[in-house]
């Protein structure tokens, strides 16, 4: 019905939205959508399966964040750097398998140079999602005249310092110095006055760390737009838009948030026929532990959402 | 030296010949271009007599190179229309919002149109079809009841609309339509319309710039699809609560969509009308 209209508008109008324009654009001729949801401590993304040459679908292959084959066939390439981060792309299958490559051999030697791949039991630096976030932004630009056509979508958990009762603190030398060493913050933090350069009365308060949200979605050329509650990605970002707008809300865990994540995707999806064929939402969640959000507390969960195959 | 792999994804077709458009404030407008070798910013070329454009003079080149200007009759004047029914109710709602390109011409513009006591017409689109449509439709409304003594019904007024907007096939009304009502038998009903006139009746129906923004949205509400949960009938406070919701979304994320929004309920008791602000920006 509505492309009736669309191809009059040609006709009459001259202009060019029609079912061709989606062959050409190479970021949506594959299909595919993300959805990323944050909640209280946790983030959910939901990516479907579908890889399509335009209007013909070719395969549906579930996604499956092994470590050692990053890339089961899943269109949406779903990246794991650390245990607190998930990067998934839509766009151009081709150019999301290149990104994906490079993406990975730099990460793996960030790691390395930051001495992660020592088992010695001294404690690995995990690489903040922001930090990853901003290595994929010049990656992207690096291509400035000849695009890698992928869509990113970064979630991840960042632990940062608050005080106890939540309020952030990191502007003062304490929280900046408390943060450079490693999470030992649960006790009182007073510095000795030595540490701190500014001259300040040495203010006593209990902070903790916590696992935050982020969620960050970019162009193709590495604009990023970050959002608290949620991002979405792929050809059915409108309707995306429109149904995680009115579906979210503050505070969401676990399951619920789940349930929220899926839901929002699943009604969105039903109305695009680029993208589809299964729905998967993966839950990264930070335990709430009372010495603070550890780094090993954060565990990633697969849902696998039923919904219609088409 | 620009790409020339971006210059040529850039250019458009018109007429079989390769255009580049251009911003004019008279609407669209294109230069010709051609790829040919001849006129790289390289600085030379094999051929002495090549049509160089040349910008250096006083009207940058327009001269040696003119360039075509279209009329397009139509303007998209942005906002959405959603329609729901219900088992003895509909609910149909609008924005306020007239706009023209990035601007907005005005916050309190009606687009919804009782034409019974029983049956509403919302449209979104181009003003002035949306209001030479109801001129139309309003006349023969006055016809029919002139002719039959008695209010033209809902399901009435559904086939004449497809067939009003079926006879401007070959220019048609830039209007997209729902229209909703009560039927003759008391139940709510919603037909969605496309611009030419081919119509369905169906539990709900969003149109205009915000349309892939709702429909999801109350595929997931109203038609409870994609739930495990009971199904439930919704009564008709419930369902104005839940248009209130989804312009508030749409509001959020269409520029198009926003000011206020203006809902009718419509019973076999009549016509209340309802305002609800949105954000302005």
């Amino acid at each position: 019905m509505r492309a009736v209209i669309t191809t009059l508008l040609i006709v009459v109008s001259f202009l060019s939205i029609c079912a061709a324009q989606q062959r050409s654009d190479p970021t949506k001729f594959n299909g595919g959508s993300i959805l990323a949801m944050a909640g209280r401590n946790s983030v959910a993304i939901a990516i479907d399966s579908r890889f399509g040459l335009g209007m013909q679908t070719i395969s549906t292959t579930a996604p499956s964040p092994d470590e050692d084959d990053n890339n089961h066939g899943n269109p949406r390439i779903l990246l794991l750097p650390n245990s607190n981060t998930l990067l998934a792309w839509t766009g151009l299958y081709g150019d999301g398998l290149g990104f994906a490559d490079e993406m990975s051999v730099l990460l793996a030697s960030k790691v390395r140079r930051a001495g992660g791949m020592r088992f010695d039991g001294s404690t690995r630096k995990t690489m903040n999602p922001r930090a990853i976030a901003m290595l994929m932004s010049h990656l992207l630009y690096r291509r400035r005249n000849a695009p890698y056509y992928v869509e990113p979508v970064i979630v991840g958990l960042e632990t940062v310092l608050v005080k106890e009762d939540g309020l952030m603190e990191m502007q003062t030398t304490k929280a900046i110095a408390a943060a450079a060493t490693t999470n030992t913050n649960e006790e009182e933090s007073s510095q000795p006055s030595s540490l701190s350069k500014a001259p300040e009365a040495t203010i006593r308060y209990k902070t903790k760390t916590i696992q935050r949200p982020y969620l960050c979605t970019s162009d193709m050329l590495g604009a990023q737009s970050t959002s608290h509650s949620f991002v979405c990605s792929g050809v059915a970002s409108r309707s995306l838009h429109g149904t995680a707008e009115a579906l979210w809300r503050p505070n969401l865990e676990g399951e619920e948030l789940v349930d929220i994540c899926g839901r929002a995707f699943v009604s969105a999806l039903e109305r695009d026929c680029y993208s589809g064929y299964g729905a998967v939402v993966y839950l990264i969640q930070a335990k709430e532990t009372t010495d603070g959000g550890n780094e090993s507390d954060v565990c990633i969960v697969e849902y696998c959402i039923s919904s219609r195959n088409d | 030296m620009a790409s020339l792999l971006s210059a040529t994804s850039a250019v458009h077709s018109r007429n079989g010949q390769s255009c580049l458009p251009i911003h004019s404030s008279e609407g669209q407008a294109t230069i010709p271009v051609r790829f040919d070798g001849t006129n790289l910013s390289i600085g030379f070329s094999t051929d002495p007599t090549a049509n160089i454009i040349d910008g250096s003079s006083i009207d940058h080149g327009i001269t040696k190179a003119p360039y075509e200007r279209s009329f397009s009759p139509y303007e998209f004047n942005g906002g959405t229309t959603l329609a729901i029914s219900g088992p003895d109710y509909a609910v149909v709602a609008a924005d306020t919002r007239l706009s023209s390109g990035y601007e907005i011409l005005s916050r309190n513009v009606s687009k919804l149109h009782p034409l019974t006591d029983r049956c509403v017409l919302g449209s979104a689109g181009c003003k002035t079809d949306v209001d030479q449509l109801r001129s139309v439709l309003d006349i023969k409304m006055k016809v029919y009841q002139h002719n039959h003594r008695k209010p033209m019904a809902t399901p009435s007024v559904a086939q004449m609309l497809g067939n009003t907007l079926y006879m401007k096939r070959f220019f048609p009304y830039y209007s997209f339509n729902v229209l909703a009502g009560i039927d003759s038998e008391g139940k709510g009903a919603v037909y969605s319309y496309d611009a030419i006139g081919s119509f369905e009746r169906t539990p709900f129906s969003a149109s205009g710039s915000g349309q892939s923004f709702l429909i999801p949205l109350m595929d997931n509400v109203i038609s409870h699809k994609n739930r495990c949960d009971e199904r439930r009938d919704l009564p008709v406070e419930e369902v104005v609560e839940i248009v209130k919701d989804a312009f508030l979304t749409a509001g959020e994320r269409d520029i198009y969509t926003g000011d206020a929004v203006e809902i009718k309920i419509i019973t076999s008791e009549g016509i209340r009308t309802e305002m609800f602000n949105l954000k302005a920006d």
